[in-house]
């Protein structure tokens, strides 16, 4: 056995043994048996007795036979954006080639080959793929043992294309970047290839814009689409993309049987490409590059190691702020410009919808609507997505705890950051909900509801949070780091079960303050008063939110270091 | 300035510490050593309050750590032996976020003179993954000495740190030490223990096996005999506990 296979082996054997005797701590047993039983209910409670029966039951299966043609379609246009998006947003962490640390220290200067260490970097992602199309193929519960075992290979082989395909696109733009024209050179077939394709699909669109817009339903729409995507160069180009997805959705062994060669020549394309991004070639091009950038510009200007600050800390003042500045910068360091960029084509896609929208009251629920989706998911999901709080910082205990702050103070800080940035985004929301209200017939005093009980109903469930990770720290996600497994599934699941509980018993007094002032004012007035009510529930949310990080407060300060693990997996 | 009164941790069944005592004067550097796992991580994490006591009582500049740990922690600076700095803050930010935590005034002036000091100039923006690790705890002894604290805590001060580095460093902790400041060293490097520290506590096993100068212990018949290092007390003392 060579040495890379002999650590894969044994590094899946001792991780399966830590992953089992973990289970003899409560909450990872705990945390099994609910991730067990909830894939259980999912994948088999409902399952149709008789498996056997092609098409028989429910699953998405079922669905294949009714919609093969558009699933097909629509899939490959789904792969064709995300190899798209992989050339524009490129992942930083390179999907295949994120070599641990102890991979960098033995194996780096092990006399090993990067090829090698590629491969076996691409080979060990594998397991990922295997685990992801079996609980893909287990989601949508195949009608038959054949379709079954027809969808996971076909899903794997699409998860493999995908994985080397960005792996393909890290390993090129790293070549353009660091080696300029020598990366090009290196590099050229694939950017030729993608850049043809795009102009492609955007000239087909282009060429047959009048035939899209002229369909008046959906369904011909469709059709329309689907000819320009099968036929002429656009066919062409989403051949590659509609030959993977055709494996999992072969509706016969047979078919897929035919399908599987196209296929594999596309993944053994893609895996070629990755494995050939070796070293040897690049590093001689990057000498070259040097030299030509040494001869042509003189030496390269020093990159800017940081950005500016959100705002100038002053000297004095409350300390919360400190720490609000603090997470704030880091929020700073990891949105730049250049992301905020990469959004531009998705709102350039929208704008254009929206204009081709001949109805302005059409524009005008379009606002309505998206304000409202994102005010919603900011107001119930905010505080569970926005962790620049305790939850990133608890990995820093050992430090805040040596600072002369208080435990309420530091627990306040630690909020502020990520409740400042939710309710910004509430109240952007709620702004254009405003615009559109009129039109709408949407009464004002709503949205002012809104926009003032927001903050309270945010700021209390950035408290549950952070009392979760200071009194279960290891329950929750802690840092950058990332337990894996059902167990750690079935954990979040509990903790998310536990944090509705107390969300419902924290806003219960708000709600039942601003009843009773609402009823009030209706029994003297006779008028449903809507303003006065929420500005009291608000003032209940507030309150509650300072009483209990004080007691949050009390339990940081009494907190063990030695709780925090960060480092799980 | 610093004092240890009956201390004792306990991590579940292991008792880390037990019934340790002693204290750090104004002007003393005092040297705590002790083989691995004796205890002394855990007892400068308890002074510098990043865990809670079992038992016993600590106290800095007065102030209990646990019962009044905010004007106790404006006295202290704890230097850890593995810098743990923040990944997404520049070495300026993090000196001026410390100033702001313990309210210095002449920000400007002190951190210029830190930066100076330590060799940081030129560094000021970098983030802490563009620094090697000896200027990461070079940073990270910045911060600790930003508000002129009067309670110094060193666990293993010298790791990571180039020659002339080294020769900064000892030359801070003395200087410190000079003006007034209480310093607790722990090191396993004896050589410096014994060149920079006016006494040394020797700890073992969670508990205090002596405490005095190098000349004090070195004339205790049972532990070396006249003129020994520092080094001979040690393992003498250390070998006849175990």
């Amino acid at each position: 056995m060579g040495p890379l296979a002999y650590l894969t082996l044994c590094s899946m054997r001792n991780r399966l043994r830590v992953r089992l005797k973990r289970l003899r701590e409560p909450r990872y047993l705990i945390g099994l048996i609910v991730g067990v039983s909830y894939f259980y209910f999912l994948f088999w409670r409902q399952r149709p007795p008789s498996m056997g029966a092609e098409g028989a039951g429910g699953g998405a299966f079922a669905m294949f036979g009714r919609g093969r043609v558009s699933l097909e379609l629509a899939g490959a246009a789904a792969l064709f954006i995300v190899a798209a998006l992989a050339w524009i947003w490129p992942s930083r962490s390179r999907p295949a080639l994120t070599f641990s640390r102890a991979d960098v220290q033995f194996l780096f200067p092990a006399p090993f080959t990067r090829r090698q260490l590629i491969r076996y970097r691409v080979l060990r992602s594998q397991l990922g793929v295997v685990i992801g199309s079996a609980f893909m193929t287990l989601f949508l519960r195949p009608t038959s043992a054949a379709n079954g075992l027809i969808f996971f290979v076909g899903i794997s082989l699409i998860m493999t294309a995908i994985n080397l395909h960005l792996t393909g696109v890290s390993l090129s733009r790293e070549s353009l970047g660091t080696h300029g024209m020598a990366g090009l050179a290196r590099q050229w077939l694939p950017i030729v290839v993608v850049g043809g394709a795009f102009v492609v699909l955007v000239g087909t669109a282009v060429v047959y814009w009048p035939d899209l817009t002229a369909a008046s339903t959906g369904g011909e729409l469709f059709d329309e689409i689907g000819r320009l995507a099968s036929t002429g160069a656009a066919g062409v180009v989403l051949w590659p993309f509609r030959a993977l997805v055709r494996l999992p959705l072969a509706d016969a062994p047979a078919t897929f049987v035919r399908a599987l060669p196209a296929a594999l020549g596309i993944v053994l394309l893609n895996y070629i490409w990755v494995v050939r991004s070796d070293a040897a070639f690049e590093e001689a091009s990057a000498e070259l590059a040097e030299k030509v950038a040494r001869i042509k510009k003189g030496p390269p200007a020093p990159r800017p190691a940081s950005k500016a600050t959100p705002f100038t800390l002053a000297l004095e003042g409350r300390p919360e702020t400190a720490i609000l500045w603090k997470n704030l910068i880091l929020v700073g360091r990891y949105v730049s410009l250049k992301t905020l960029l990469r959004l531009l084509p998705g709102v350039a896609i929208f704008g254009v919808m929206v204009m081709q929208n001949p109805s302005r009251g059409g524009f005008t629920q379009l606002v309505a609507v998206v304000s409202g989706v994102m005010f919603t998911i900011t107001v119930l999901m905010g505080a569970q997505l926005a962790r620049n709080d305790l939850r990133h910082d608890l990995v820093n205990l050992a430090v805040l705890r040596t600072w002369p702050v208080r435990g309420a103070a530091l627990v306040r800080g630690e909020m502020l950051a990520p409740a400042a940035i939710l309710i910004s985004i509430c109240w952007c929301s709620a702004l254009a909900a405003m615009f559109t209200a009129p039109r709408l017939k949407l009464p004002l005093s709503y949205v002012a509801a809104a926009v003032l009980l927001a903050p309270g109903v945010i700021l209390v469930q950035l408290l549950i949070q952070n009392l979760i990770a200071v009194l279960w720290p290891s329950w929750v996600l802690i840092g950058a780091h990332q337990a894996r497994g059902i167990d750690v599934m079935g954990q979040r699941m509990i903790m998310m079960l536990g944090m509705l509980v107390v969300l419902v018993v924290a806003v219960l007094p708000a709600a039942i303050a601003g009843v009773a002032v609402g009823f009030a004012l209706y029994w003297s007035t006779q008028t449903i008063h809507i303003l006065l009510p929420s500005i009291v529930a608000a003032i209940v949310l507030l309150a509650e939110t300072w009483i209990g990080s004080e007691a949050v407060g009390k339990f940081l300060e009494r907190t063990d270091v030695g709780q925090i693990d960060a480092t799980e997996s | 300035m610093i004092s240890v009164q009956s201390l004792s941790k306990v991590y579940g069944t292991l008792k880390a510490v037990d019934n340790f005592s002693f204290t750090v004067n104004p002007g003393e550097i005092v040297g705590l050593i002790g083989p691995n796992g004796a205890g002394k991580t855990s007892t400068l994490r308890c002074i510098v309050g990043i865990q809670g006591p079992t038992t016993g009582s600590i106290a800095i500049g007065g102030h209990d750590i646990v019962k009044d740990p905010v004007p106790a922690k404006r006295h202290l600076a704890f230097m850890a032996d593995e810098p743990q700095l923040f990944d997404y803050l520049t070495v300026m930010e993090h000196l001026r976020l410390t100033a702001r935590i313990y309210q210095v005034r002449d920000f400007d002036a002190r951190a210029k003179a830190l930066v100076d000091e330590l060799q940081l100039t030129g560094k000021e923006h970098s983030l802490p993954a563009e620094l090697s690790r000896g200027m990461k705890q070079k940073v990270a002894i910045a911060c600790g000495l930003l508000h002129d604290p009067r309670a110094l805590l060193f666990d293993e001060p010298l790791t990571g740190l180039d020659p002339l580095g080294i020769r900064h460093m000892k030359g801070t902790i003395v200087a410190r030490g000079q003006a007034g400041g209480a310093v607790l060293v722990s090191s396993h490097l004896l050589h410096l223990v014994e060149e920079i520290c006016t006494r040394v506590v020797i700890i073992n096993h969670g508990t205090k096996v002596a405490d005095g100068t190098v000349a004090e212990l070195s004339a205790q018949a049972e532990m070396a005999g006249a003129g020994s290092s520092l080094e001979e007390i040690f393992l003498k003392v250390t070998a006849r506990e175990s």
